[in-house]
């Protein structure tokens, strides 16, 4: 199979940026054509149990169908398209677009469901239930989805996984200690930091519409925890002597240790946080496990006895690797 | 940065891993503005005494290669870039030598001997 090199590229701005623009263009159009017959106020939200509860004017749907349906996956795809631009590959922005075709489909048929049963009704009390056009939105939201993951091909990073060797080798009676610091990379933080200000807004909001005490001691205590987390997570430093594997964040934890004897073999990767990982700081990644990845680029990967697999991203992983390896090698030697 | 020592060599533990931060600098390993790890972290990962860690620090410090802060630990200077200048011309005379069968201790005693002369052994 051959794929030109920007194929992942132009399908991913096919589903996650085009699609949803022409989905959103066409329930705009079919709002609007059913404008003339509609009540007003509409009705614009529906109880649990399927009937109105809440009205508005038309616009409003309309608006929202914008907003939401459109101004989410546009935000998913800017998120994902300057790693895609670079050459960064992964199942994660696939599973993204996919996900960003699915929330315009879902938003786009309830939206528009939700204006088309109001047709011809004297007044929005008299609004059907909101329930059949809910699951119908949940299927076609389903079948974008899948049909954005199978358009886009499956590309995976090249992962030229290569093993390092140290120049002069390491004597027997030699002593090393390979130490090294590593910090989050610019666009890890401004991922976080959008993220982290998005979750104050809505906290603010939040706070400010509820009078409730508990819910609002429960947003800043999640709200802190977030800090908190986004700064255990920002630097490392990563030590390679002769009892292993060290990673440890600057404020002492959270750290990981892998003494050599649990150390299958070590390998020199090239990481990239969000095609692999979805992003920056401790991740797991299906098939790729347990990962310190704070920026894109060379990373020292260990497969350890057992099987798993934990990888951190660091300058000059090579030398590092190479260290390891011979730590390695030298215990098994005197086993 | 890599920091190597062999506790059965003839030079001295202090100056082993003085050589080690040295060549660290040249290969780039280290640039200015890096931190050394702490003293403490290179004695226990190398099973020296602290006080070797800290005379090789010192050391490295009079010759202005690192500054020491209080708090900060062991900060690299500029001279770092310095001496990473000389790569390209150590890797020369290194391969230069193998090539014409010269052991690596004639070529330390060689260069020993260009640099000071009065002092050579």
């Amino acid at each position: 199979m051959t794929t030109s090199p920007t194929r992942a590229v132009s399908r991913f701005v096919a589903v996650a940026v085009i699609a949803p623009a022409a989905i959103t263009a066409v329930a705009m159009g079919l709002q609007l054509a059913a404008a003339p017959s509609l009540p007003d106020p509409v009705a614009i939200h529906w109880g649990a149990a399927g009937t109105a509860d809440g009205w508005g004017p038309a616009w409003l749907t309309l608006l929202m169908t914008v907003a939401v349906g459109l101004g989410v996956p546009w935000l998913m795809a800017a998120t994902a398209v300057v790693g895609l631009r670079r050459g960064d590959r992964g199942p994660v922005y696939r599973l993204l677009a996919a996900l960003a075709v699915a929330t315009s489909a879902f938003l786009g048929t309830l939206s528009t469901g939700s204006v088309l049963i109001q047709r011809g009704i004297a007044a929005a009390e008299d609004a059907p239930s909101i329930l059949p056009v809910l699951v119908l939105a949940g299927f076609i939201a389903v079948g974008a989805g899948l049909g954005g993951w199978f358009v886009q091909p499956d590309e995976r990073p090249t992962r030229a996984a290569r093993t390092a060797t140290m120049d002069p080798p390491l004597g027997a009676t030699e002593r090393a200690v390979w130490v090294r610091s590593v910090r989050l990379a610019k666009g890890g933080f401004l991922v976080l930091g959008a993220a982290l200000l998005l979750l104050v807004v809505v906290s603010a909001l939040a706070i400010a519409a509820s009078d409730d005490a508990a819910v609002i001691a429960t947003l800043i205590v999640v709200v802190l925890v977030l800090i908190a987390l986004i700064a255990m997570t920002a630097v490392f430093r990563v030590r390679v002597d002769a009892a292993g594997l060290a990673v440890t964040s600057a404020i002492g934890f959270p750290r990981v240790r892998i003494p050599v004897d649990e150390i299958d073999r070590v390998e020199v990767v090239e990481v990239s946080p969000m095609g692999e990982y979805g992003g920056w700081g401790l991740r797991w990644a299906p098939g790729g496990g347990f990962g310190v990845v704070l920026r894109s680029g060379p990373g020292i990967r260990v497969h350890r006895t057992g099987g798993k697999v934990f990888t951190v991203t660091v300058d000059d992983a090579e030398t590092g690797a190479a260290l390891l390896s011979a730590e390695c090698e030298r215990t098994e030697r005197e086993r | 940065m890599l920091i190597r020592t062999d506790p059965t060599s003839d030079v001295p533990l202090f100056a082993q891993i003085a050589a080690s931060v040295r060549a660290d600098a040249v290969a780039r390993r280290l640039r200015p503005g890096d931190r050394l790890p702490s003293a403490r972290e290179v004695a226990a990962a190398l099973d020296v005494n602290l006080h070797t860690v800290l005379h090789a620090y010192q050391l490295l410090r009079d010759e202005g290669l690192v500054s020491m802060h209080r708090g900060r630990g062991a900060v690299v200077t500029e001279a770092a870039d310095r001496l990473a200048e000389l790569q390209d011309d150590i890797a020369g005379v290194v391969a230069r030598a193998r090539a014409r069968g010269l052991s690596r201790q004639a070529l330390a005693a060689l260069i020993h001997h260009a640099s000071d002369p009065e002092e050579s052994p």
